[in-house]
């Protein structure tokens, strides 16, 4: 018996999700086993599974020095900031130029 | 054509049952969820073909408050002589390999039953079959999976002979039509006799369990006649030879000695207080 | 590769702040042991209660309603699969181990299912008062469980045990709108269920409790006890069934139900004896276990899958979004 990590997805909506897990003796067997373990209510429309020993993880810490980057999010308040402060000094002109697309 | 339907709906239904009767014991957890959904099936099956004889009686079947008693009276409250299962559905296994044989049996004959109704004149018949036909496509991939690597041990193999030896001889049985078939031949509500796909059903098993033909296990007439090679012990132990199934029916209208008992089990708490809604 | 604490100081920081524990985690031995118990432990009861049912399905009065019925114990199953999956993960038993230890008997389970269903009525009861007991606890253990790999299966099987009540709960109104006999029946099967329903929660959580602790579990079992009672004695008295509590009272003043003081010498007799009907159900189970041994060797060509790469378990559950 081999363990398979099932996946589920519901078709255009989301990706794959990892549901849980099975003991399978084939490939052919995961597939028909998942089904019936994990989608019995068409909980997703397509199915992955793959064995567990398959999976080639990184370890903990591999990512980790990602998650301080600020200078990847630009989130948007500099820039609504300076908008603010930009409509708040010269609010006619911006009205003024708006007119003008109307026009 | 009530009998007619009334062959599948029985088959169908005492087939499911004893499917389910493996909940919580099957050989491993992953398993016992999958041949309860395939039994789930059978029953859901069951069910439309009931509804449809009902419909040909007039019954507007659209309400569950009004169809699901009805569909429980053909189901449960029909005097024995009057259902049409075939022996091989009435069959309550002893071991699990006679469960997965006659699956794999029943699963390979009921798609090719199905087959013959897709272009039945009678319209929901078709659509009813549409839906058992995509149902059933995972029934056989569920037992050609089991089968694809039991084969390959020699102790399963062993087992799995021993419950063809039991199975077998019941086959012609289930390829047996009702009288009734032959008037739904002739309005085109079926485009063929099931007795026709016993040559394809013998066929199919020769190759399934060819492995077994092979190891002289079992030989290939072994649906026909029940001739079942390599006569030594029983690999699943015990066994006293079971009774021979492989005598014909009379048109499905003879019950096996397994009918009575099942059917007053299923019928308890229903006999309980006959007025009463579940 | 895992995350490590240095004391256990330090890991209870980490629960406190709401930390989920993953599988591979170098986590304190004790946790590891405490979480394990408790999912087999609720392993167990599913597939126990599964079993439970299964004596009652082929006389399930109707077709559809058999479907429906078969559906739930299938669940029932499910849970204890999922659940047992969850545990090997620990790496302190494995699947098979588990099993073999439940059918040898030398493993527990929740005491409710330790009773035989001893007419349909109990059926339905167990499905309504039984379920909905355990959906309560479930409940609480999901809201802030400390360990992922269970969390997050228990999101799947609360939303499975909530179509459960609905069903029983189905049920129990056609009965209460239904014959005498049906009546009759149904006041017996509360009559022997309603007490063990509600000692299914356990008696009142010593205040060191370590799953409370550990943020296994998030609620006491007086609390959740009481919130089942509050809300189950007025459902069962308006369908004009009796509450079998001789000291039964509504109290005016905090506005709640209370059922008098509770006997635990039944709970504590089944435990220590094995309980009136478990021995028979975990006999043929175990006797159906061994009886298909061959299926299992056949597919697993001798090999367990005892080491089948644990390591990996925890990466691929902590992929998913709670």
């Amino acid at each position: 018996m081999n363990v398979y990590e099932v996946f589920l997805k519901k078709d255009g909506r989301e990706e794959f999700r990892h549901v849980g897990a099975i003991e399978a003796a084939t490939e052919d067997l995961a597939l028909v086993l998942a089904r019936e373990s994990y989608a019995r209510r068409a909980e997703g429309d397509l199915l992955w599974v793959v064995r567990r020993n398959h999976v080639i993880s990184a370890e903990e810490d591999f990512v980790a020095p990602n998650a301080d980057k600020p200078h990847r999010h630009h989130d948007g308040a500099a820039v609504a900031s300076r908008r603010k402060a930009a409509r708040e000094s010269s609010s006619h002109k911006v009205a003024e130029s708006a007119d003008e697309v109307t026009h | 054509m009530r009998e007619f339907l009334l062959a599948f709906a029985d088959d169908e239904h005492l087939m499911g049952q004893q499917h389910t009767e493996w909940i919580g014991v099957a050989p491993f957890l992953e398993e016992d969820l999958a041949f309860s959904s395939i039994g789930q099936d059978e029953l859901g099956h069951a069910a439309m073909l009931y509804e449809l004889v009902l419909e040909l009686n007039g019954l507007e079947t659209s309400d569950p408050a009004i169809s699901d008693p009805a569909i429980d009276k053909l189901a449960f409250g029909r005097s024995s002589s009057d259902y049409r299962s075939c022996h091989l559905v009435e069959y309550s296994t002893r071991h699990w390999s006679e469960a997965l044989v006659r699956h794999w049996i029943y699963d390979t004959f009921e798609e090719l039953r199905w087959r013959l109704l897709i272009d039945s004149t009678m319209t929901p018949l078709a659509s009813v079959t549409s839906k058992a036909l995509r149902e059933e496509a995972f029934h056989r991939r569920h037992a050609n999976a089991l089968l694809d690597k039991l084969l390959e041990a020699p102790e399963a193999r062993a087992r799995i002979a021993a419950a063809l030896k039991v199975i077998a001889p019941m086959v012609p049985g289930l390829c047996e039509p009702v009288a009734g078939e032959a008037e739904a031949l002739a309005e085109g509500v079926t485009t063929g006799s099931i007795a026709d796909l016993l040559e394809p059903l013998t066929e199919a098993a020769n190759r399934r369990f060819a492995q077994l033909i092979d190891c002289g296990l079992v030989t290939t007439g072994f649906i026909g006649g029940g001739i079942i090679g390599g006569s030594q012990t029983d690999a699943n132990s015990s066994d006293t030879n079971p009774q021979d199934y492989s005598h014909a029916s009379s048109g499905r209208t003879q019950r096996s000695e397994f009918f009575d008992p099942l059917m007053t089990r299923m019928r308890e708490v229903l006999d309980y207080d006959p007025t009463a809604v579940w | 590769m895992a995350r490590s604490w240095e004391t256990m100081q330090e890991f209870e920081a980490f629960l406190n702040e709401g930390g989920l524990v993953e599988a591979n985690d170098d986590m304190p031995d004790p946790y590891r042991q405490a979480v394990f118990t408790f999912i087999e432990m609720h392993a167990n009861s599913e597939l126990m209660g599964g079993l439970t049912e299964r004596d009652w399905i082929p006389k399930t009065p109707g077709l559809r309603h058999k479907m429906a019925v078969l559906a739930k114990t299938q669940d029932e199953i499910g849970h204890g699969h999922l659940l047992y999956m969850v545990a090997a993960d620990l790496g302190i038993k494995t699947r098979t181990q588990m099993l073999e230890d439940l059918f040898a008997g030398r493993s527990r389970f929740h005491n409710v299912f330790h009773y035989r269903a001893v007419t349909w009525g109990d059926q339905v009861a167990i499905a309504f008062l039984v379920d909905a007991a355990a959906l309560l606890s479930q409940q609480a253990v999901f809201k802030n469980c400390s360990y992922g790999p269970y969390k997050r299966i228990l999101r799947r099987i609360i939303a499975e045990e909530g179509f459960h009540m609905r069903l029983g709960e189905d049920r129990m109104m056609r009965i209460a709108e239904g014959t005498p006999r049906q009546r009759q029946m149904f006041q017996e099967s509360l009559n022997r269920w309603f007490w063990p329903a509600l000692q299914l929660f356990g008696p009142d959580s010593k205040p060191d409790d370590v799953l409370l602790r550990w943020h296994i579990k998030s609620e006491r079992n007086e609390v959740l006890r009481d919130r089942w009672v509050q809300k189950f004695v007025p459902m069962l008295t308006g369908y004009g069934f009796t509450v079998p509590a001789s000291e039964l009272r509504w109290d005016d003043e905090t506005r709640r139900w209370d059922v008098g003081p509770i006997d635990w010498a039944p709970l504590e007799r089944t435990l220590a004896q094995g309980g009136p009907d478990s021995t028979r159900r975990i006999a043929e189970a175990a006797d159906n276990w061994q009886r298909t041994a061959w299926v299992r060797a056949a597919l697993s060509d001798g090999s367990d899958t005892a080491s089948n790469g644990v390591d990996h378990a925890s990466h691929m559950a902590a992929a998913a979004p709670v």
